[in-house]
């Protein structure tokens, strides 16, 4: 599990955040006191990543940021509600890696997280292939394999089934769906959702898969 | 000043120097003087007397030119008393000190008016920074506890947060050239992030979405565009039919310049106030219409910054039908040259 540690003045966001993080599968450390030696209380949690706030009580985010560049290449994300381009300059300046204001976009923030976290450890791929009751996801490719068939869905279906697994077993709102899918660029609607799950059951059923995902009347789809 | 004027203002010493002369006349002929002696004195009084009036009025016309050179050059027109000669006359000096005390009075007045303003503005400043923590916090309340409440709250929210970032561009309207960033900015991705940040209002609203396949770059700052793409699209919401409501979003290459379009199928626009919608304040009969919510600031914002930025805003609509709106951004070269003018006027 990668461990980020959160360093925010405010207690509410702070606390916020970390549920946020613990929720999407991050082992979230605060700094709850914000006096003395920022970077040394935070190097001793060793983390994978870092949340930075520019605005701090004693030293700002930039300073603890050089400090923190002169012992150690932990990936810095600066998180704040300054935003002109002169901040954001001195962000990456300094030797941060990335720049998200305040308010941010959630999704966006975890896809940043994540996308660093994966530039930097390149070497420990996360598997491609999803298993549940013994059909298998490629992610890579886009194909759903069973018992030796395979079939090929187009990209929207293949997230739509993919977000499925990732949750498989809880009944999922189709308004959770639709989100998820929002986030991805793929602006569907309510009817185009019915039609995409329909068209997925009909391909499923083509390698032999049937009843697979369930209707929740009035509350959402699950496999 | 010309001759005209001159010699009119000295009419009264003209008909007194007549006046004067017709006496003389009539004194020196009692006095049994000899009538061309008393033509000649005249005659060489008259031609001493034009002198003087020719070398008055250069010696006027000089400084009046040199004056009017002066007040071209300065870019703070009050501050000519500041920088102009000393005049020599009684009556000219006397002015000159007014003048002088006229314009001290001024320079404070302005320098006060622009240090409240300065100071105006940084307060706005600070405060944006500070709301947007609680904004924050409650915006991750309502994502870590989602149910059918906070997804309507976070709609709220997302609706400050607009309103609190047209704040802050308006107050850094005035010196966008400190502000700004231009480098090469996909295209797809800044419309994508302004869409995905106000997914929850348009999945609640069902409004269709369509969105260029190809990425496109372009030469502008990123911040800015998002923006103004965020100003518009929250018009096409505003301004939507109650059903069937979509928007489409298209990047076309040209040959000087990038066109993306922005189009919905909403209450469109009358044709007689379209001229207008880019007027600060101007709501029109539509803002009327939906009531509550159209400040006549968003718009006007979008043609400023465009302005700004070197970029082009138009706007087409059709009454019930649709309404398009156009922004041009010039391609790498343009951008060059624009850059260079702005270096010129800095120095």
């Amino acid at each position: 599990m990668y461990r980020i540690v959160i360093i925010e003045d405010d207690q509410e966001v702070r606390e916020e955040l970390k549920i946020l993080l613990y929720n999407a599968g991050y082992e979230a450390i605060t700094i709850e006191n914000l006096q003395g030696n920022i970077e040394e209380k935070m190097m001793k949690q060793n983390p994978h990543l870092v949340l930075l706030d520019i605005n701090l009580p004693e030293k700002n985010g930039y300073e603890i940021c050089s400090r923190i560049r002169k012992q150690s290449s932990v990936p810095i994300i600066f998180v704040t509600s300054r935003n002109n381009s002169m901040d954001e300059l001195n962000g990456l300046v300094v030797g941060g890696d990335d720049y998200i204001e305040k308010p941010y976009n959630v999704p966006v923030l975890l896809a940043r997280i994540a996308g660093i976290l994966k530039r930097v450890e390149k070497h420990k791929n996360e598997s491609s292939i999803i298993e549940y009751k013994g059909i298998q996801l490629n992610t890579l490719n886009g194909n759903v394999s069973y018992q030796e068939k395979e079939i090929e869905l187009p990209r929207t279906e293949f997230k739509i089934l993919y977000y499925l697994f990732k949750n498989a077993g809880k009944i999922i709102p189709r308004v959770d769906i639709i989100e998820y899918m929002w986030d991805n660029q793929m602006y569907v609607d309510d009817n185009t959702l019915s039609v995409n799950i329909t068209r997925i059951r009909e391909k499923l059923s083509e390698i032999g898969v049937y009843h697979l995902i369930e209707t929740k009347r009035g509350q959402g789809y699950k496999i | 000043m010309n001759g005209k004027e001159y010699i009119l203002e000295k009419t009264r010493y003209i008909l007194l120097w007549i006046i004067y002369h017709v006496f003389l006349y009539i004194f020196l002929m009692a006095m049994q003087m000899a009538p061309n002696e008393i033509v000649l004195l005249i005659l060489i009084n008259t031609i001493m007397g034009i002198g003087y009036m020719i070398y008055d009025y250069q010696k006027h016309k000089k400084i009046f030119t040199k004056i009017d050179q002066l007040m071209d050059k300065l870019q703070e027109k009050y501050l000519i008393s500041e920088v102009m000669q000393k005049p020599k006359t009684q009556v000219e000096q006397y002015y000159y000190k007014l003048l002088k005390e006229a314009n001290q009075s001024m320079i404070e007045e302005v320098t006060k008016a622009q240090n409240a303003q300065k100071e105006y503005k940084e307060y706005i400043e600070s405060w944006i920074h500070e709301i947007k923590i609680p904004i924050t916090s409650a915006m991750l309340l309502c994502e870590n506890n989602k149910s059918f409440a906070t997804r309507k709250i976070y709609i709220q929210l997302e609706e400050i947060n607009n309103f609190v970032e047209q704040v802050l561009f308006f107050a850094r309207k005035e010196n966008v050239n400190n502000d700004y960033i231009i480098q090469k900015t996909s295209l797809k991705k800044v419309i994508d992030s302004v869409i995905v940040r106000n997914k929850q209002l348009f999945i609640q609203e069902q409004i269709q979405i369509q969105t260029p396949e190809k990425e496109v770059t372009a030469y502008t700052d990123e911040k800015w565009l998002a923006f103004i793409i965020n100003q518009i699209v929250m018009n096409c919401v505003k301004y939507k039919h109650e059903t069937k409501a979509m928007i489409i979003i298209g990047i076309e290459e040209k040959e000087k310049q990038i066109q993306m379009s922005i189009e919905d199928n909403g209450i469109g626009i009358k044709e007689s106030e379209i001229g207008r919608v880019f007027e600060k304040g101007f709501t029109g009969s539509n803002g009327r219409k939906i009531g509550k919510k159209s400040t006549g600031i968003g718009l006007y914002l979008c043609k400023n910054l465009c302005k700004k930025l070197g970029m082009d805003i138009q706007i087409e609509s059709k009454e019930n039908v649709y309404t398009k709106v156009i922004i041009s951004i010039p391609k790498s070269q343009e951008w060059q040259e624009l850059q260079k003018n702005r270096n010129l006027t800095k120095f």
